[in-house]
């Protein structure tokens, strides 16, 4: 049993020497971390994230650059990638700091653009240091990197939203122009409503203007941080507090502007249609009419045809016929009439002759 | 006894409990007592911590490393590797298919889940508030559903927690610059489909710039509304739309009312003409061959004909009438018999052949 602790003391003693031996000549470079190794505050080793062959190249001439301005000899070394690297012991030491990307939201700031009006801007970049001796030597820490990337961040958002209209800030494309024409000709009132704004065309957009912010902010803060902006976007950009009662007032005579929009629309309709009823009404009517007219004068003609020709046969007897008949149909029940003696069969009163 | 070989370092980082043999002969008795439990209990740490064997769970990548630097991927299950301090694992969910909020945010409790959003929240407000391309402002929430794609890029080229924070810049960056580009009117009804497409094909691209391996699945606008202030006045275009359609339909229902009542009224009066022409001629027919009967008989014998028509005709006629009869060659008249009512005007009659009068 005591052999097996002094046998396990002797194993766990070279252990903790070989541990201490490697922790004072290695150290292990995380795939999340760059390193600058200082010999005596003299950097002699930088060790990069992974990156492609000729961004090294342009990273490591640019490692060597700041180097030579700070001192007239130089003996550094620059490594890239993860991994496990030897150090002087008690002499040098290891500065880690991220190669991650690094997400920075400003506060927001207020912008007056180009038509005097202002907005309220909310913006974030995305970055992440590209040079860390540089950035080393300029900024040492990622809190302190905030602070100069809202200087360089907020400058380069303000000159290039100071050029443009509100429009361009807020409209990335034109693509919705086309579209707004033809359904405004369709005349609906809340299309021909947003068709003045959507009409206007931009010739930059939300897009292309950060683009030129990041671009502006990344020569900056690239030669003075060794910082590369990736990215800086509008995360809000809203107006201010007064401006939008003022806005909220021309959304609702807009709104209005369409409610009455519909509502005459409607009874323009109603009457449109009322109206063409009325008429087919009037042509149904009358066109029946007529066709009865027609057909009346047919049957008329055809009853003048068929006496005709047979009363011509013998227009005596219709005569005396028809006489007899009239003479009936006036002489009403009732009806009190002087005659005289010496007519017709009332001559046989005062006279008979067999 | 290779065991406990191995992890003697652990001992050593953690106090140096394990000094050697040194003053063996006091502490024995002791260090069996403490140490047996605590190389226990270091094992158990060792193993599940930093040692020769991990597990990756289902749904996850476990992403081996040695001396810090990337060397292979692993998969579910059981798998060996160099102890701590030479190699490490990290893991990463790639089954599992996360959330975003934007403009609300939803907490659940129990069973129950509660929102906070743009209408109870003045943070969320602040949030949902944006302007649309034609410069109106509109409160929009949307969520987010996102999942890791390349664990690499997912864990190597962020910070822990990073990617997160990230994804909420960007959403809400994305969701602005959509809605940026449209007129209110298509925001609130027609275009969201469209404008969750942009949104989304925005964030990927702004997620792929920095290679976060992340891959933005479904873009969801929930609520979109105008402002609280301005709601009434858009309240009033849906009513006046809806107006629209019912004095539309008015119209439309007097149309359907009055056209078939026409059409009935013109089928009437042409029907009632085309009786007409139907009884007329029937009529005219009828005269016809009554008067062909007779003048077959007057043909025959046309006096006696004459005669009888006209006596018939007055025995029908005469016993009707009152009669006063003058004899104009008695130069006589009795006056009394001539006061006598105006006679009374003839009433409207039928005349079968007034058509053959004419």
């Amino acid at each position: 049993m005591r052999k097996v602790f002094v046998i396990a003391g002797i194993v766990g003693a070279v252990f903790v020497a070989a541990l201490i031996v490697a922790n004072l000549c290695m150290f292990v470079v995380h795939e999340r971390d760059q390193v600058v190794v200082t010999r005596l505050n003299k950097p002699v080793h930088v060790i990069v994230g992974d990156r492609p062959p000729e961004v090294f190249d342009q990273v490591k001439q640019d490692i060597l650059n700041v180097a030579r301005r700070d001192a007239d000899s130089i003996d550094l070394r620059v490594s890239m990638g993860a991994g496990l690297y030897f150090k002087m012991p008690f002499a040098d030491t290891v500065e880690r700091f991220p190669d991650v990307l690094m997400t920075y939201d400003a506060e927001p700031e207020s912008v007056v653009l180009a038509d005097k009006k202002t907005l309220v801007v909310d913006n974030f970049a995305r970055w992440r240091i590209e040079n860390p001796l540089l950035f080393r030597i300029s900024v040492q820490s990622v809190t302190a990197a905030n602070g100069r990337l809202d200087d360089v961040i907020y400058s380069a958002v303000r000159e290039e939203l100071g050029k443009n209209n509100l429009t361009e800030v807020i409209r990335s494309t034109n693509d919705y122009v086309a579209d707004a024409v033809p359904q405004a000709e369709e005349g609906d009132p809340e299309a021909l409503e947003s068709e003045n704004t959507m009409r206007e065309r931009i010739s930059l957009g939300r897009e292309k203007i950060m683009e030129a912010v990041m671009k502006r902010a990344n020569d900056r803060a690239r030669e003075q941080f060794g910082i590369r902006v990736v990215d800086v976007s509008i995360k809000r950009a809203d107006l201010l507090e007064e401006n939008f009662q003022a806005v909220y007032g021309r959304m609702s005579a807009e709104r209005s502007r369409i409610s009455k929009g519909y509502r005459s629309e409607g009874s323009k309709q109603a009457d449109i249609i009322m109206g063409n009823t009325d008429l087919q009404v009037q042509v149904l009517l009358a066109n029946a009419e007529r066709e009865a007219a027609e057909l009346r004068g047919q049957a008329d003609a055809e009853a003048i045809g068929i006496f005709a020709e047979t009363f011509n046969s013998n227009p005596k007897l219709y005569t005396f016929m028809r006489s007899l008949e009239v003479l009936e149909e006036s002489m009403q029940p009732g009806t009190e009439a002087i005659v005289s003696a010496d007519s017709g069969l009332f001559r046989l009163l005062k006279d008979y002759k067999p | 006894m290779s065991e406990r070989k191995s992890f003697k370092p652990e001992i050593i980082r953690h106090g140096g409990a394990g000094g050697g043999g040194f003053d063996m002969k006091k502490f024995r008795p002791n260090l069996a007592k403490i140490i047996g439990p605590l190389l226990l209990l270091l094992l158990v740490f060792w193993l599940v911590r930093g040692g020769p064997a991990y597990t990756v769970a289902p749904g996850e990548e476990g992403l081996l490393l040695t001396f810090g630097h990337y060397t292979r991927t692993t998969g579910p299950g059981f798998h060996f590797k160099l102890p701590w301090p030479i190699q490490t694992v990290e893991f990463a969910n790639i089954g599992e298919v996360k959330r975003l909020e934007v403009g609300f945010r939803s907490e659940v409790v129990g069973e129950s889940t509660s929102y906070r959003d743009f209408q109870n929240d003045p943070t969320m407000l602040s949030e949902a508030q944006m302007l649309t391309g034609d410069e109106n402002v509109v409160n929009c929430s949307m969520a987010v559903q996102y999942q890791v794609l390349n664990s690499r890029e997912y864990l190597f080229n962020f910070g822990p927690g990073e990617v997160e924070f990230m994804l909420k810049a960007v959403a809400e960056a994305a969701l602005r610059q959509a809605v940026g580009d449209h007129p209110i009117n298509d925001v609130l009804t027609t275009g969201k489909f469209q404008i969750m497409g942009e949104i989304k094909d925005e964030m990927q691209e702004l997620v792929d710039i920095t290679g976060a391996g992340v891959k933005i699945h479904d873009v969801f606008l929930q609520d979109v509304q105008p402002p609280r202030e301005v709601a009434q006045a858009f309240h009033d275009v849906a009513s006046a739309r809806e107006e629209r359609e019912r004095i539309i339909n008015e119209a439309r229902a007097y149309q359907s009312e009055q056209i078939p009542r026409a059409e009935g009224e013109a089928e009437r009066i042409k029907l009632s003409a085309m009786g007409y022409k139907e009884s007329r001629v029937a009529e005219a027919q009828g005269a016809v061959s009554k008067f062909a009967a007779i003048m077959k008989q007057y043909d025959q014998s046309p006096e006696i004909t004459r005669s009888r028509l006209y006596l018939e005709t007055m025995s029908t006629l005469l016993p009707n009438l009152k009669l006063t009869i003058v004899d104009e060659s008695a130069g006589v008249m009795n006056l009394k018999s001539l006061d006598m009512p105006r006679p009374q005007p003839a009433q409207q009659q039928q005349q079968p052949y007034a058509g053959g009068a004419q």
